[in-house]
């Protein structure tokens, strides 16, 4: 049973990063998924947060 | 005689040893993620560059230079937590932000309703900046504008790939306080990397 709730982009941003460590509430994803549709700013966001993982990756391997 | 791979000769010596070199600051970073201590990390870097150049016939040019640092600065790290195994107890830091409310500059990304203060602009062509050096550096120097916990829970959990769960043994601390300060290391980099690169080249 899904609780939709609006989430501020505070909110949103932060479920975004928890997400990257452990796995969301099946209502933090929905929430969140219904957030980003409308979100530019969070999608954004969510690209930029995945781009910084892999710089972090990279820079471990990378022979800079 | 065992004739060394590679390396075998001065001009290749010493090649290797000024390739050596631009490894340093990330050496020191990973050993600071261990030992937390900036001076002890510089020793114990040193420690292994020495090590390394004695041994650079063993560098078998198979794995990056890099990575084969590393495992010799990891044995070197061991090495050095035997060593000062009492003293440690000693110098564990204190936390450096307060978990329980948001620190000041959070306060600024979101306006007071939670949006965004200002719309998060795209990032132009962000694998041509991991193909350049300049960026690392970058990312070098705002890793290092992070408090200093912070700055090590987010180097151990994304730069060396360690699970939470064991971030949080190591440092002590509970899974929700690891993950506030990973995400504020996050947004901050953002924020960092935003500035000083992306936005920046537009200039």
């Amino acid at each position: 049973m899904s609780d939709a709730t609006e989430l501020s982009c505070k909110e949103a941003a932060r479920l975004m990063s928890k997400r990257q460590d452990a796995a969301l509430t099946e209502d933090e994803q929905e929430n969140l998924k219904n957030h980003l549709y409308d979100c530019l700013s969070c999608r954004r966001f969510e690209q930029q947060l995945g781009f910084l993982r892999q710089l972090a990756e990279r820079y471990r391997g990378e022979a800079t | 005689m065992v004739e060394p791979k590679n390396f075998n000769s001065p001009e290749k010596i010493s090649a290797l040893f000024a390739e050596i070199e631009t490894h340093r600051g990330y050496l020191i970073r990973f050993a600071i993620a261990k030992l937390r201590d900036a001076v002890q990390a510089e020793e114990v870097v040193q420690e292994a560059l020495l090590a390394a150049l004695d041994g650079a016939g063993g560098f078998s040019g198979q794995s990056s230079l890099r990575t084969w640092l590393t495992s010799i600065l990891k044995f070197k790290i061991i090495d050095f937590q035997r060593r000062v195994i009492v003293e440690r107890a000693h110098f564990s830091s204190a936390p450096d932000e307060d978990e329980s409310s948001d620190p000041e500059w959070m306060d600024r990304l979101f306006d007071d309703s939670g949006h965004w203060g200002t719309r998060l602009a795209e990032w132009a062509n962000p694998d041509e900046a991991l193909a350049q050096k300049q960026f690392f550096a970058v990312f070098e120097q705002c890793m290092d504008k992070l408090p200093r916990t912070t700055s090590r829970v987010f180097f151990k959990r994304e730069v060396m790939g360690v699970d939470t769960d064991e971030i949080c043994k190591e440092e002590d601390i509970s899974a929700s306080n690891c993950w506030v300060m990973l995400h504020r290391a996050r947004l901050a980099l953002r924020e960092c990397l935003d500035r000083n690169w992306f936005q920046g080249a537009k200039r």
